[in-house]
């Protein structure tokens, strides 16, 4: 059933349909839920009046301080770090045509991560070189993957190329840890799993600031994409430049999951599995790029709030707990279909 | 005879190997051309060079008088469709959803739908026959089914230039021939129509106007009693032929003689 | 045995010897190969003999869980006729280790022989989830390393999360979790060697019929090789070689890739002749390894497994550039 929204004198129409708006209203409860639950819950539980007091701008002073300068600002990391991965992975499923190309399997976030420790061991760090540093490193990931692409290389033998390369680049890091020593090793290897522990106000100000430079030209390539997917021939006779509109996805998704490892460190699986959850949800073989950023974010906060859950010696970085929910997710995926499809 | 589009002294290659050389050629508007070869001759090509998907080595080829390749590409695929050899179809698309994103040259990033996309998708399916299965998905199709669909797709993308790779692939006989009655009377209404076809009687049917291609050149254009003749098939197809009357359209119509061919 | 095999087979033996008498000459301090030889008799001077002896069970752990990962490479591929399917890609050895980080959480034990008996244990629950896992609906290519994806991503992450649930686990664990041969005495050679021994056995009766298997499972069982039961002793060889070698050296990759590729490439169908040159490559492959990350890294925490995925993934790689269909 579509459902158009459009201004009186219909220079604005946009399409979309009841069930893209039910899910999306089903996302965002999803969402507003696990937020309350991480608010609430913890060392100093809180009910849910006293957090809604404290959102208000009331509320007593450790309250305050328990949810505006702790939980807060972690759990808003979690939504935003979660969207621009869920959207990564959309971008980079779409382009290949392929459920299986995210930036994780792919290699690229190994690229990005083995980019940010020369970074930070070598360089020293800071947010620009860290970021820089992923950045490049991403893009040479991308671009040995996209060399094989070129050569016509696609399907199941282009994702067991992206493993090769991720492997390539995750032993490099690991020399690069082992080679620094044993404290620095340490210190480096609870963000090397991708960990939201200690997330601070600075870092995720650059974490939003990342997201509203980069979502919205990514939501926007969605028009592009839905077409590209038809084939090349069918997208150029339609009016489309499937080179460009290739180079943009591929360009902002790397960027937005090379952020994101900069700033929080690799985390796997959610940039596979979000968009795939989004496309179920939508059911209409219509790119769900929106759907893919909101179940990004639900999946990375639910992570989060189970690795804060899971009793440990150390803080359970969430990389960890998404790396088995993953796993899971795959087992799952097998055990429904025959196939997996990636042709 | 007037013309929009035109090739002039045309060589297209891939990867250094010489498909088409030196094809000057011209398209008349309001006319079914049929565009015929042995496999591999070029034909595909010499539809992806009108199209604009792939730029050719040496010449021009010309909308309006204007190079394609100077052409945006919404601009081109506001004036000329063309329908693939093999598209994709995603999975899980309903078949109205797929004829619907014929209309994207038509549409903007805030405009994503008129009551004009509306009444041109409607057409479009009603036209290739596919208006009872909207609803349907797109991969339950037959091969013929989803092949209509797609020919909905570039009909619904309203354009005055039509262009078709071997659209009657996949179809049975009644549909090959509703096919081809729906070109012409297209045609008839003033659309040009270029098709690729293999069925050389069928195209001397419905078709008014032949190009037949060999060793990447064209070895006859006209109207089908000047292409389809004796001489023609023994040059492009290696094969011999009498040619007869078709008993029911009376144009020209092939009919091997010699059932082993010398190649 | 054909000229050829056994050419090759003289080549990759005498490659063995002099690597082994490398890995005990090449170290921290390096020895004369003179002085080695010599200490090999136990008459060289204190400090030699005392190097050398330090040295030796290292070599001969390398050179076992070189067989363990080699060989249980070669069977997996030959059983599922396909060209990927190593025990570190299908997350055998990562079942293996979670087994044995578990095994020191739990109990706080390290002794070599608990702890073989601990990989073995996980190797036999992953190896079996992949089995069942990757059949449903068709073994294929896809299906398998799909498998492998998951299997290695669920117990890596768990394997983390046990160990981060101890500090002092952590620091141990960081070091072999890359793979490393850091032994100075026998008992992990003496825990580990039956169970290469019996895995090697193993294989030595299953040749013939995974040649059979090589020809598909239909043409197989009318020549009279009962499937299932070859699968089966294939899998058992797999859970022991994979299981011995991931407690000896953690979880090192792609050995039991390249080796088997490299064999096949050498003498072309015949598993027996395969097997047999896969068991000296995978040592080879193993000290050279070591060697390098000794020389590289001469405070000597080896990574292994990093040296090897250096050597593994650009052949992973190719293979998927090259094979035409999987
Ligand atoms: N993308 C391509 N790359 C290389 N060669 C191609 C490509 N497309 C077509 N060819 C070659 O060009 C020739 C003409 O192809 P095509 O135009 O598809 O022929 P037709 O449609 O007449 O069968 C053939 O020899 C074909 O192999
Ligand atoms: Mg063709």
């Amino acid at each position: 059933m579509s459902v158009i929204i459009a201004s009186p004198a219909g220079g604005i129409a946009l399409k979309t349909s009841r069930r893209r708006l039910l899910a999306g209203i089903f996302l965002c409860l999803a969402g507003l839920g696990i937020g309350i639950w991480t608010l609430a819950s913890g060392d100093y539980p809180l009910t849910f009046y006293e957090i809604l007091d404290v959102v208000r701008g009331g509320g007593d002073e450790t309250a305050r301080m328990v949810v505006m300068e702790w939980r807060l600002p972690r759990f808003l990391a979690a939504l935003v770090a979660g969207a621009m991965l869920g959207l990564a992975g959309a971008l980079f499923q779409s382009v290949f045509r392929n459920p299986l190309a995210s930036p994780d399997v792919m290699g690229f976030d190994a690229g990005a991560h083995f980019g940010a420790v020369v970074a930070m061991l070598v360089f020293g760090g800071g947010f620009f070189l860290v970021a820089g540093g992923a950045l490049s490193g991403g893009a040479v990931a991308a671009l040995a993957v996209y060399l094989f692409v070129a050569r016509g290389l696609s399907g199941f033998r282009l994702i067991v190329v992206g493993i090769g390369i991720g492997q390539l680049f995750f032993a490099a890091s690991q020399w690069l840890l082992l080679q620094a020593g044993e404290e620095a090793a340490v210190a480096v290897a609870s963000w090397g799993l991708g960990s939201l522990n200690d997330m601070d106000k600075s870092r995720l100000a650059y974490l939003g600031i990342s997201a509203v430079l980069l979502v919205p030209p990514g939501l926007l390539l969605a028009r592009s994409l839905r077409q590209l997917e038809l084939g090349d021939a069918i997208a150029r006779g339609t009016g489309l430049d499937p080179g460009r509109t290739r180079l943009s996805a591929i360009l902002v998704g790397l960027a937005l999951s090379a952020l994101v490892t900069a700033l929080v460190g690799p985390i796997g699986f959610i940039a596979l599995v979000a968009p795939q959850i989004a496309r179920r949800l939508t059911a209409d073989g219509d790119v769900a790029l929106v759907h893919a950023a909101l179940a990004g974010s639900i999946l990375l906060g639910a992570s989060d709030l189970l690795a804060q859950k899971i009793p440990s010696g150390m803080p359970l970085p969430v990389g960890v707990v998404t790396l088995v929910l993953g796993g899971l997710w795959f087992f799952w995926l097998l055990l429904r279909s025959g196939r997996v499809g990636t042709s | 005879m007037n013309y929009r589009l035109q090739l002039d002294r045309v060589s297209a290659a891939y990867e250094g190997v010489s498909v088409l050389k030196d094809i000057s050629l011209v398209l008349p508007d309001g006319v079914f051309t049929a565009i015929m070869g042995a496999n591999g001759s070029g034909k595909s090509t010499l539809l992806k060079l009108l199209g604009g998907a792939v730029a050719p080595v040496a010449g021009k080829i010309l909308l309006d008088g204007k190079p394609v390749s100077a052409l945006r590409p919404r601009h081109l695929a506001r004036d000329i469709a063309m329908l693939p050899q093999f598209p994709l179809a995603p999975d899980g698309i309903r078949v109205a959803e797929l004829v619907m994103r014929g209309r994207f040259p038509h549409q903007t990033m805030f405009r994503q739908w008129s009551a004009a996309d509306r009444t041109a998708v409607d057409a479009a399916m009603a036209q290739a026959g596919v208006a009872d299965l909207a609803h349907r998905l797109v991969s339950t199709l037959s091969g013929g089914q989803r092949q209509r669909v797609w020919i909905a797709l570039v009909l619904a993308q309203d354009t005055p230039i039509l262009l078709l790779d071997e659209p009657t692939s996949f179809l049975d006989i009644a549909y090959q021939v509703e096919l081809m009655a729906l070109l012409s009377e297209l045609s008839e209404r003033g659309r040009t129509i270029v098709a690729v076809l293999h069925d050389i009687n069928q195209a001397s049917r419905h078709a008014s106007h032949l190009v037949m291609l060999a060793g990447g050149q064209v070895i006859a254009a006209g109207r089908p009693d000047e292409v389809v003749r004796a001489e023609t098939m023994r040059a492009v197809f290696r094969l011999e032929s009498v040619i007869v009357p078709d008993p029911v359209t009376f144009t020209p119509m092939v009919v091997p003689s010699e059932l082993r061919r010398n190649r | 045995m054909t000229a050829r095999l056994g050419l090759a087979v003289a080549l990759a033996s005498s490659m063995l010897c002099i690597l082994a008498l490398a890995s005990l000459a090449i170290g921290a301090k390096s020895l004369p190969l003179g002085e080695v030889l010599a200490a090999l008799t136990g008459d060289a001077s204190d400090v030699a003999n005392e190097i050398v002896a330090m040295r030796v069970p290292r070599m001969l752990l390398a050179i076992l869980a070189g067989i363990g990962f080699a060989l249980a490479g070669a069977v997996m591929q030959a059983v599922t006729r396909n060209v990927l399917a190593d025990p570190g890609i299908m997350g055998v050895n990562a079942g293996a280790s979670l087994a044995v980080v578990l095994c020191v959480a739990l109990t706080g034990m390290a002794q070599p022989m608990t702890l073989v008996w601990a990989a073995m244990g996980g190797a036999l629950v992953t190896g079996a989830l992949v089995q069942i896992f990757s059949s449903l609906g068709g073994a294929t290519a896809l299906r398998l390393v799909l498998c492998g994806v998951a299997m290695s991503a669920i117990a890596g992450g768990a394997g983390w999360a046990v160990t981060l649930s101890d500090p002092d686990l952590f620091r141990r664990v960081l070091v072999w979790g890359a793979g490393s041969l850091i032994v100075t005495d026998f008992e992990p050679v003496r825990a580990v060697a039956p169970f290469v021994l019996a895995g090697v056995l193993l294989t030595l009766v299953l040749g013939p019929r995974l040649n059979a298997i090589a020809l598909g499972n239909d043409l197989a069982r009318s020549l009279g090789v009962g499937i299932a039961g070859t699968q089966m002793a294939a899998a058992a060889s797999v859970v022991v070689l994979a299981g011995a070698a991931t407690s000896a050296t953690g979880p090192v990759g792609f050995v039991g890739l390249l080796a088997p590729l490299a064999a096949r490439a050498v003498v072309g169908v015949d598993q027996r002749a395969i097997l047999a040159l896969t068991a000296l490559l995978g040592p080879v492959l193993l000290l050279s390894a070591d060697l390098l990350a000794r020389v590289v890294l001469p405070q000597g925490e080896a990574p292994l497994g990093i040296v090897m995925a250096f050597a593994g993934a650009p052949v992973l790689i190719a293979l998927a550039y090259r094979i035409g269909d999987l």
